[in-house]
């Protein structure tokens, strides 16, 4: 118990760094899998609450779908990767987590989607599928997940 | 079913609302004062800086300073500020009508602070977040909607502010220049309407 203590606490030091173009470049350099991009924050209490529903969405669909369901972390620097990765590891949260090393939301949020304007929790299926605010549980990830793949993947045959 | 799910999916997105260059809706709500705040008292303003905001947001705590500092800043020119607070109590209790009146109390709110109850006010903006600022423009009798968006471009730290959107749009619109940057986007706490 006490080993695993120890364990934990080195690997939830910090979340990997990442800007907001290779974020983009890694999802571009992919483009068979459906990568799903989670926008939240530890202060944020209605991203909190959906993290274990993402969760559970992405353990029901991976077997199934080429997904990804990435949570990327908006919070404050300077200690914001550090927190987040803490609260991830308190929550049992896996899927993989990113902290956004972006100052000015103006630079990158037109980039991504027009329409949004910020306010977090806010999901997007790939950088140009369909979006949602917050999810109320893992079935309408689930469905959201499903009809996005379906959508940014539509027949090219 | 999945065509619903993502139907109800983006309608958060669909609010309706405001955009720039549109005439701003009315509203009557109720301060911590217990009076009724009209747009219509400020008729013989140059403007209006409208904050959706709120208690318990972390992003409007950053903020709550510099919205405070806006009104003594603008309000002498006669761009006051009137607080809007949209979020339904239930869903979060910290943003109940007792804990305005405690808030704006402690911290010495220097304009109103009024309870959208109904969030009917929220809704006819289209703030989908707190803080969300709309900076009103007299123009003739109507009050038009001249920014949306940010108080600033750096909330966790107001020493590394470069860009501060609304002085810079409220200086404009005092020099009769237009607007330099009418819209922006900001990260904040999400609006909390009810279902």
């Amino acid at each position: 118990m006490w080993r695993l203590g120890i364990l934990s606490l080195v690997y939830a030091q910090s979340l990997p760094v990442r800007s907001w173009a290779e974020i983009e470049a890694h999802l571009q350099a992919h483009p068979e899998t459906l990568y799903v991009l989670n926008f939240w924050a530890t202060w944020c209490r209605p991203c909190v609450a959906e993290l274990p529903h993402l969760q559970a969405a992405y353990e029901q669909l991976r077997d199934t779908l080429p997904v990804q369901i990435w949570l990327i972390s908006l919070d404050f620097p300077p200690q914001g990767a550090q927190q987040a990765a803490a609260l991830l590891q308190r929550k049992g949260i896996t899927l993989p987590a990113f902290w956004l090393s972006e100052k000015d939301p103006n630079t990158w949020i037109p980039r991504l989607n027009a329409s949004w304007d910020g306010a977090i929790p806010y999901t997007q299926a790939g950088l140009s599928g369909p979006s949602h605010g917050a999810f109320p549980d893992a079935t309408t990830v689930h469905n959201f997940v499903i009809s996005g793949y379906a959508e940014t993947r539509k027949p090219t045959r | 079913m999945l065509r619903l799910a993502s139907l109800l999916g983006s309608a958060w997105l669909l609010l309706g609302g405001v955009k720039v260059g549109d005439k701003a809706p009315t509203f009557s709500l109720k301060n911590v004062d217990g009076k009724v705040v009209s747009l219509a008292d400020y008729q013989d303003k140059k403007g209006v800086i409208v904050v959706f905001t709120c208690n318990h947001c972390p992003f409007a705590k950053l903020y709550e300073e510099r919205i405070i500092a806006l009104h003594k800043e603008f309000a002498p020119k006669g761009f006051p500020v009137v607080a809007i607070n949209p979020n339904a109590p239930e869903i979060e209790p910290e943003d109940s009508y007792e804990n305005m009146q405690k808030r704006a109390k402690e911290k010495k709110y220097p304009f109103p602070y009024l309870f959208d109850e109904t969030q009917a006010v929220a809704k006819a903006y289209g703030a989908t977040k707190t803080p969300h600022v709309f900076l009103l423009v007299k123009e003739g009798q109507d009050f038009k909607v001249a920014y949306i968006g940010a108080i600033d471009d750096s909330p966790n730290d107001p020493q590394k502010v470069q860009k501060r959107y609304v002085a810079e749009a409220i200086e404009a619109l005092l020099a009769g220049k237009p607007v330099p940057v009418p819209e922006t986007k900001a990260i904040g706490c999400s609006v909390k309407y009810r279902k």
